[in-house]
């Protein structure tokens, strides 16, 4: 079952090459899925942990849109990174079931039956959490905007089709009045499929800026716990952002350096949603997010102010 | 006291039986649930006039990015650009 669907993962990602022109999709796929991973920095001295771990991030996904890059030399940046984010869907679906298939024949091996039994019985949760992962690869080959995109399309509200410059790595800012404020918005540079850099993109506009913020908000994407509603707005304080850890300390330090008040606004949704396309219900929720900061910049900012907003999350099919 | 060791024994002997029935038909239900497919979706393009004054829905098609102008406003002439994409299953298209 489990094997089935990271065998239509990689179907779906091999036609899509194929589609693009790529010369033996199935060779290129196969390279792709064993040979990308990335080691955890020494937690047991967190001296510089962070830019540790940045440090391998960053290597890890240069090296990768290196070799995509490298290997279709003719392809724009938008498809190189759409290419790239469906090939690490499928890279992380071959990792769970190596994983899985690690377990099963170790308690056949062992005829440990216990552990058998436990595989069984998971089996079936792990696949349905696992089906909207192949769903996404659809979304993404396609560029339709998937759930993680509300941050970006919050911010495409804010900016429209106002010129965007280029700040940081895939991560584009724009600038906008409203009502007499001097508004920036961040945002990954669409609409091809990537999250970009929002935090070093930050420190380096407030750089800029010379510490000069009155607010920082940031929109994203949340979990629900089961039983809330589905493209609910909430409002709280502190940087929402879901990265391993790189992104979101720098925001809170740019917040804690220049005095900022860091806000939050979050829609809420559950994993397969915030992977899967975008419904017409977290469509309709970007509207709400859009109205609340707009209410947090006109109610707790004044004209003349500086706010930067960040549109966190993943910018396919969004300008 | 050999009796009522006796009946403990049967008791613990139904219990685990009904326990292990119970596990199967978990594993059952779990296992159809996880096959069972869902409904199928379909993808709509929304397009606005930028002078909110003009908007229509159609099907999306490749190519489609929210911020893409698509023409021109037959209202006012300024430029109409995709404004959402959106799933929705063929069931609420019904409706």
């Amino acid at each position: 079952m489990l094997e089935a669907l990271v065998n239509e993962g990689i179907a779906k990602v091999r036609t899509y090459l194929s589609k693009l022109g790529v010369d033996r999709p199935h060779e290129f796929v196969t390279r792709f899925l064993d040979n990308y991973f990335a080691i955890n920095p020494v937690d047991i001295e967190p001296t510089d942990i962070i830019r540790r771990m940045a440090h391998i991030i960053d290597t890890a996904e240069h090296k990768f849109k290196q070799d995509v890059a490298a290997r279709l030399p003719n392809m724009s940046k938008h498809t190189i990174n759409n290419i790239a984010v469906s090939l690490s869907i499928v890279s992380a679906l071959h990792t769970v079931y190596k994983i899985l298939r690690h377990y099963y024949l170790l308690g056949r091996k062992y005829e440990n039956w216990l552990l058998l039994m436990q595989l069984a019985l998971v089996l079936p949760q792990i696949v349905k959490e696992l089906s909207p992962y192949v769903k996404a690869i659809d979304a993404i080959t396609k560029g339709i905007p998937i759930g993680d995109s509300v941050g970006p399309l919050v911010a495409y509200k804010l900016i429209g089709l106002s010129k965007r410059d280029e700040i940081e790595e895939d991560t584009v800012v724009s600038e906008v009045n409203i009502e007499g404020r001097r508004v920036f918005v961040i945002k990954a540079k669409g609409p091809g499929a990537t999250v970009g850099k929002p935090g070093r993109a930050l420190a380096k506009l407030v750089e800029r800026l010379q510490c000069r913020v009155d607010r920082i908000i940031t929109v994203d994407a949340a979990l629900k716990l089961e039983g809330e509603e589905t493209g609910e707005v909430a409002e709280g304080a502190g940087a929402a952002i879901g990265d391993p850890g790189p992104e979101k300390i720098e925001i809170e330090r740019v917040a804690v350096r220049c005095g900022a008040p860091l806000d939050a606004v979050i829609i809420k949704m559950s994993s397969e949603e915030a992977i899967k396309p975008l419904s017409k219900k977290l469509a309709e929720a970007c509207e709400k997010a859009y109205q609340r900061v707009l209410e947090i910049i006109k109610s707790r900012t004044k004209p003349g102010d500086t706010v930067i907003v960040i549109g966190v999350g993943n910018s396919v099919g969004v300008y | 006291m050999d009796g009522a060791s006796g009946l403990y024994l049967v008791l613990f002997i139904v219990l685990m039986v009904i326990l292990v029935i119970q596990m199967v038909i978990n594993y059952i239900t779990s296992k159809k649930k996880a096959q069972q497919q869902e409904p199928p979706v379909k993808f709509i393009t929304s397009i606005s006039c930028i002078n909110n004054d003009y908007r229509i829905e159609r099907d999306y098609s490749e190519g489609d990015f929210v911020g893409k102008i698509v023409g021109s406003c037959p209202r006012c002439g300024s430029p109409l650009v995709i404004d959402k994409i959106f799933s929705i299953t063929i069931q609420q298209q019904r409706k």
